[in-house]
């Protein structure tokens, strides 16, 4: 173990390193999966750079500070998943809370000096982002981690708790709504 | 929806125009029409681009900033036992010197040698004394050769030595005048 490279360390090795205190072990964990926690982030958290990156931040800090709250008996990427996805579910409680008591908080919006077609891919991404935020929770994250990571089913339903066909049916079923729904923007899908 | 996954793959690499006849009726159990599958196959080829924004990338700060928070934590001396590294190295350090212990205090072979041990035994007896000395002094009331006055004096000097009593001498002396019945 001690001669193997750590990139061609599976996760469940480097957790263990981890645990003993081994540095290089965590930034191979944070090269590995920062890039697609921060999509998932960016996505589940109302589309808002800030608030994605103060979640990954929060991700690895758990890791840090309870090394020993992995479950060694999953899959790490399901572990990981699991608590990211709890964490956005606590950031919903409080952006209920914060809705209730100052107003809403509005979407992080790019929309700069576009014109034409650009004009229209960004009305397409806010059209997008508007139905995948009005759909359930678990619908959201399904969607994200299946089309932003390209994470397989059966993972998905552990990360939800859920079985692996409701994941398959509930994601085809909202699939067919979004393209029915986004019709107006065919030229923008045609392309 | 056990076939999801095929569908998908068919969605992701064929048109409606580019599917066999087969598939073309296999696909009817997801879409009704052409057009479904076409805008179906469109959201899906086209959703990932439209996702997440190409620039959002982790901030490098943070790993360092995150690295800091590691290194503080297992800063402590127990971090030695915890680096597997170290804790293998220490404890075959410790089963060595164990073995090693072990091996010279109980792993050598016994031999037994016979010998022959020469032992004097000392044997103390203690011989009962035979003549038992029996001190006998015997006193007799005397008469003396002339009446004693005896004065009691209350003064703190002492009496004058014709008025004290015999000393053992004294006695002895008296003792053989008797026995041998002098006067």
């Amino acid at each position: 173990m001690f001669g193997k490279s750590l990139r061609n360390r599976s996760d469940e090795e480097l957790i263990i390193q981890l645990q003993s205190g081994e540095g290089r072990a965590l930034e191979e964990i944070y090269r590995r999966y920062s890039p697609l926690l921060l999509r998932y982030f960016y996505r589940m958290l109302w589309q808002n750079r800030a608030r994605a990156h103060d979640a990954l931040h929060d991700v690895f800090l758990k890791i840090i500070e309870h090394p020993d709250s992995i479950d060694s008996e999953r899959k790490f990427a399901t572990w990981i998943y699991s608590v990211a996805h709890n964490l956005c579910k606590n950031e919903y409680r409080k952006h209920a809370f914060r809705q209730s008591t100052l107003g809403d908080i509005p979407l992080e919006t790019t929309v700069q000096a576009h014109a034409g077609e650009a004009l229209d891919k960004v009305d397409f991404q806010n059209a997008l982002n508007k139905l995948l935020d009005e759909e359930g929770e678990d619908a959201r994250t399904m969607f994200v981690l299946r089309i932003e990571l390209d994470m397989p089913f059966a993972e998905i339903g552990a990360v939800l708790d859920c079985p692996e066909g409701t994941v398959k049916s509930r994601l085809f079923y909202l699939k067919k709504r979004l393209a029915q729904v986004l019709v107006p923007y065919k030229t923008i899908l045609e392309k | 929806m056990e076939n999801t996954d095929r569908f998908e793959e068919l969605l992701r690499h064929y048109s409606y125009q580019e599917l066999s006849p087969e598939d073309r009726v296999w696909v009817t159990a997801f879409v009704a029409t052409e057009e479904e599958y076409e805008s179906l196959r469109n959201v899906t080829l086209r959703m990932e681009e439209h996702l997440a924004p190409a620039d959002l990338t982790p901030d490098t700060a943070m790993l360092k900033s995150l690295r800091r928070s590691f290194d503080e934590k297992h800063s402590s001396g127990l971090s030695f036992w915890n680096n597997e590294r170290y804790a293998a190295i220490a404890a075959a350090l410790v089963i060595g010197l164990l073995g090693w212990w072990a091996g010279s205090s109980w792993g050598g072979q016994t031999i037994y040698v016979d010998r022959t041990i020469t032992r004097v035994d000392t044997v103390h007896v203690e011989a009962n004394p035979d003549t038992i000395v029996v001190e006998r002094v015997v006193y007799r009331s005397v008469k003396l050769p002339s009446p004693a006055v005896v004065l009691q004096r209350n003064d703190a000097n002492p009496l004058p030595a014709v008025n004290r009593g015999v000393n053992m001498k004294e006695k002895e002396e008296l003792e053989k005048l008797l026995v041998s019945g002098g006067f």
